[in-house]
């Protein structure tokens, strides 16, 4: 089952080699025409990207369609006959299930070599976007956060898969967590390649720049008559430090010393946190505040005037 | 993705669903090939054991503080906390509150959000507990004893970190049961940091314990978060947690215990914990703990090599009493405990009088007899300090103490021996003897560091009135006394101490075989090991040349405080290599032959250096404690190593440095400092003189130190 996975599993050779960045990294065959799928990463910003494949073969690879939302690439390979993952009848993994992951990490398969595979289990799934402005990343969807360090020069591009041989998703870039720098393992489900993979090779889709939420004309807390304390230090607290008289504040019961700690349900750590989340909030919408004034939590839905 | 399904019987779940899975895990696994039906059967499981956990699992966030380093968390991250009861109680990794936040936030599996509060942290196992304001939590239903855990077996580590939603698993498996001296279980499950705090269940989803970054490493701190994605993780064990709870609720941080002994230094790996140092505040050397013991076992564990006693000790927390049994003299003995969380430095407890000096008759002997209604046995005092315990009971110089602390004390060597058995704050009942009245005073000792400067130097009239000894004081009397003083000059003595190469000039007052004085012993470098003049090129030494001069001419700068407070001033000769073992023997060995031969007393004994010879008399004066009562360093090249002092055994420091080196000042400055925080008495001076080359003479305030030398 695995030797059968590692045909889907190329090495992909391009740009870097300095300053941290390697010039390889791993991505799988999708089609048996010779469609690979992998990370969007600087490997690729290059004319000539070189595949190799399990048994050796060397092909000059052209890279024909990227999808900066999911940052991934679609290269091709004038290649036939190619064992490959079907994306049609990839797997869902839920939490706990054990996964092999392939990649050709630190890029130790040389020529022929197989790509190494790794074991571990599916640890959570969870979205990035739930994680605004902590990845430096514009994906926002879901992702496999693996029980296995995946998170190493040229793993990106590789397969996650069940025990049963099905692939479950795609290893995504070393990300590292930009809160408290822990690296992130995480792979991109099968079921959101699956539905950016027929925009990459052609096929008409519905277009999908809807889902980006765009404000034109965002709330702020002058609206609402707020002023936070002075933000001095890296991470101050979102205190209310005064309420407008006659404001939208002062009509919630908002008081001064009051702390701001959720926006919508998401925690606010800060102040800047809390400027950052009501950028995506459009003026008009109410917005639901959690406060904490001693300690008791009170819900405070606001609505600019 | 689908949310868990509220569970209203989790453990009637678990033992329906999970238990079937679990076994058929483990046939499955037997099987040398994984097959995709082990996989399945895992991922139940796992899943399964996921689920009936989630109810005891909460989010928690935190807001403010500010993070230590950049390397740690920055106070942004989420963690996971472990409900232990269905009050509200939450353990969290104290990881997580690092930053000191303003506000704790705990999202329970049902998404209601509370405020947190702190509630205490256990230092030694790094894990703090909260609560929250809430009567219907669900705690861990089920601990695994330690005992039964077996290195190998499958644990599963459990948080709520990356996604409120749902719980994050990780599979590994049981590394190690005992680490940190027993404080933590090891596992390769990922305890990545930001599931710090999590729990670590088994298969059957109960509680292995909770995960914390306790270290292995060095002592047993905090690891900085090093391992952690190395496949090495620490969990408390269960047992110990649900302990502590119970301790914490309390309000107050568990501390780690200190017993407050060190150790003689291994010279091998198998070097059996004999006592070096017992620290005397600890509440072992009240119990009795002393240097020389042998610590055999602590709480019936058996203590065959000193690494084993900090293992046994690692895991308490201050306040726990321990049973330490130690060999002394081939005697076996039980002592009880009780371990302390801080011990602070012996501070030796001052009263604040100075005894007589008066000459003890020679022919002691027969102190009963001579214990008659004309001669009232007890101690005379000479002199009160201002604004000390004494002066503030109105204890006045010319009191006889006849008994302290309830028991009668004939000599100044009798009072003493009692006075060092109290401590600091300790109020110690004196009965005096005033115009042939006896009173009962209560004075309440303080520590010997807080008397000032000042009150040391103020001498009040009233003290003139009391005699020194059985002679007029003069150094404070009137002219016609100074006259009579020259009769007073102390006679020079040649003597030949066996081990010392050049023969010790001394100088006493006449009437030195009455018995009863001090002695001052000037270490001096041998004549060749001299700094020279090529040293000390500002120096005119046009008439003052110590290559040459001969060691008794050195001692007459002495005469005038020989002959009036009593005192032998002896010169020797020794090579100051520092440490040197012989060098120190030497010392002792001709201050114990001074004693031998004027009956000089070691409570009125100082040694007096400088330069590199001064460092030798601090090392032998600290590692012969008890030779001498105060050292005297002039522009030491250096100072240490500094330990702490033991009742009875204090010393009292004249530290004198060069206001021609700003070095040394500097220096100095740092030495004392030290010294201080070990609650040494210090008193520094500038040296007047010019270089080191010159030899050591009195000056007013080295004077008015030694006269206080002996001060109770």
């Amino acid at each position: 089952m695995l030797d059968r996975a590692r045909g889907c599993v190329v090495k992909i050779f391009g740009a870097g080699g300095f300053r941290g960045l390697e010039p390889y990294q791993s991505g799988v065959t999708i089609t048996a025409e010779g469609h690979i799928l992998t990370v969007w990463s600087h490997v690729l910003n290059t004319d000539f990207v070189t595949v190799v494949l399990d048994d050796g073969r060397r092909f000059d690879a052209e890279v024909v369609a990227a999808d900066p939302r999911h940052e991934i690439a679609l290269l091709t390979v004038d290649a036939s006959d190619l064992p490959h993952f079907d994306l049609k009848n990839a797997t869902e993994a839920p939490v706990g299930t054990p996964i092999f992951a392939l990649s050709n990490l630190f890029g130790i398969a040389s020529g022929d070599e197989p790509v190494s595979v790794q074991s571990g289990n599916v640890a959570a799934r969870s979205s990035l976007g739930r994680r605004l402005g902590v990845y430096e990343t514009p994906y926002q969807g879901d992702v496999y956060l693996l029980d296995v360090v995946t998170s190493n020069p040229g793993s990106a591009g590789g397969a996650v898969i069940d025990h049963a041989g099905r692939f479950v998703g795609m290893i995504g870039k070393e990300m590292q967590d930009a809160r408290d720098d822990t690296w992130l393992n995480f792979a991109l489900p099968a079921d959101e390649l699956a539905s950016a993979v027929p925009a990459l090779l052609g096929v008409e889709t519905e277009s999908d720049t809807s889902k980006t939420t765009n404000v034109n004309q965002p709330v702020t807390l002058s609206a609402w008559g707020l002023v936070l304390v002075p933000d001095v230090v890296a991470n101050t607290p979102a205190y209310i430090d005064s309420v407008g008289e006659n404001s939208a504040a002062r009509a919630a019961g908002l008081r001064p010393d009051d702390l701001i700690v959720l926006v919508d349900g998401q925690v606010v750590t800060s102040c800047r946190r809390l400027r950052e989340a009501l950028e995506a909030i459009d003026r008009s919408a109410t917005v639901q505040l959690t406060v904490q004034r001693g300690s008791e939590l009170l819900e405070v839905p606001l609505r600019a005037p | 993705m689908t949310r868990n399904a509220p569970y209203h019987c989790r453990h009637a779940t678990l033992a329906v669903v999970a238990l079937p899975l679990i076994a058929a895990y483990f046939v499955a696994a037997t099987n040398a090939a994984t097959t995709q039906a082990d996989s399945n059967a895992q991922a139940q499981t796992v899943r399964a054991v996921a689920e009936a956990s989630a109810p005891s699992l909460v989010r928690i966030e935190t807001i403010g503080g500010i993070a230590r380093n950049r390397r740690a968390t920055s106070g942004e991250t989420a963690s996971t906390g472990v409900i232990v009861s269905a009050d509200g109680y939450i353990v969290v990794s104290s990881h997580a509150l690092r930053h000191n936040p303003r506000s704790i936030l705990a999202r329970l599996e049902d998404d209601t959000l509370h405020a947190a509060t702190v509630v205490a942290a256990d230092q030694t196992r790094e894990f703090t507990l909260l609560k929250i304001d809430a009567t219907n939590t669900t705690p861990f239903a089920t601990i695994v004893p330690r005992d039964d855990l077996r290195v190998g077996q499958t644990a599963i580590a459990l948080g709520r970190a990356v996604d409120q939603r749902q719980v994050n698993v990780s599979v590994g498996i049981i590394s190690a049961l005992s680490r940190a001296g027993g404080r933590a279980i090891q596992t390769d499950a990922n305890t990545a940091r930001n599931n710090y705090g999590g729990a670590l269940v088994d298969l059957q989803g109960r509680l292995i314990g909770v995960v914390v970054p306790v270290s292995a490493l060095a002592g047993g701190i905090v690891a900085d978060l090093d391992l952690y994605d190395s496949g090495i993780g620490f969990v408390v064990p269960a047992d110990q947690v649900f302990a502590a709870v119970d301790r914490l609720k309390q309000g107050a941080d568990l501390q780690p215990g200190r017993l407050g002994v060190s150790l003689v230094k291994a010279e091998t790996l198998d070097a059996p914990a004999v006592v070096a140092h017992c620290r005397p505040n600890a509440d072992a050397y009240r119990q009795g703990v002393r240097p020389g013991d042998r610590i055999a076992a602590i709480d019936s564990l058996s203590i065959d090599r000193q690494v084993l006693l900090g293992e046994a000790l690692a895991g308490r927390y201050a306040g726990d009493t321990v049973s330490v049994t130690v060999d002394r003299d081939g005697e076996s003995r039980d002592i009880a405990v009780k371990l302390m969380a801080t011990i602070e430095p012996y501070e030796p407890p001052l009263l604040g009088i100075l005894p007589t000096r008066a000459p003890q008759s020679l022919d002691t002997g027969d102190r009963d007899g001579g214990d008659t209604a004309d001669s009232p046995s007890g101690v005379v005092i000479r002199r009160v300090l201002e604004n000390s315990p004494a002066a503030m009971s109105d204890i006045r110089p010319g009191d006889t103490i006849v008994a302290f602390a309830g028991t009668e004390v004939a000599s100044p060597a009798e009072l003493r021996a009692q006075f060092e058995r109290q401590r600091v704050g300790d109020t110690v009942v004196l009965t005096i003897v005033r115009d042939g009245e006896r009173h009962v005073l209560e004075p309440t000792l303080v520590g010997a560091s807080t008397i000032t400067e000042e009150d040391l130097a103020a001498e009040t009239t009233s003290e003139r009135a009391v005699a020194d000894g059985n002679r007029a004081d003069d150094k404070n009397a009137d002219e016609n006394h100074t006259t009579d003083s020259v009769a007073d000059l102390a006679p020079l003595v040649s003597l030949d101490i066996p081990g010392l190469d050049a023969p010790v000039a001394c100088i006493t007052p006449v009437d030195v075989k009455l018995g009863g004085c001090g002695l001052i012993v000037v270490v001096n470098a041998p004549a060749n090991e001299r700094p020279t003049d090529a040293d000390q090129p500002d120096t005119d030494q046009s008439n003052n040349d110590p290559l040459t001069a001969p060691a008794t001419e050195a001692l007459s700068d002495w005469n005038d405080i020989a002959a009036h407070q009593r005192w032998v001033v002896a010169s020797i000769s020794v090579s100051p290599s520092p440490n040197s073992e012989d060098a120190i023997e030497q010392i002792t060995q001709a201050i114990e032959h001074l004693h031998a031969h004027f009956g000089t007393s070691a409570d009125r004994t100082v040694m007096a250096a400088q330069g590199d010879t001064a460092l030798l008399t601090w090392q032998t004066a600290t590692q012969r404690p008890g030779l001498c009562r105060g050292v005297i360093v002039i522009r030491p090249a250096a100072i240490g190593p500094v330990n702490e002092q033991l009742p009875g055994q204090t010393l009292g420091i004249f530290l004198s440095v060069g206001a021609d080196n700003p070095l040394t000042v500097k220096r100095a400055e740092a030495v004392v400092n030290q010294l201080r925080e070990w609650k040494y008495s210090v008193t520094t001076a500038m040296d007047a003189a010019a270089g080191v080359a010159a030899p050591i003479a009195p000056n007013d305030e080295m004077v008015r130190w030694l006269d206080l030398v002996d001060r109770l």
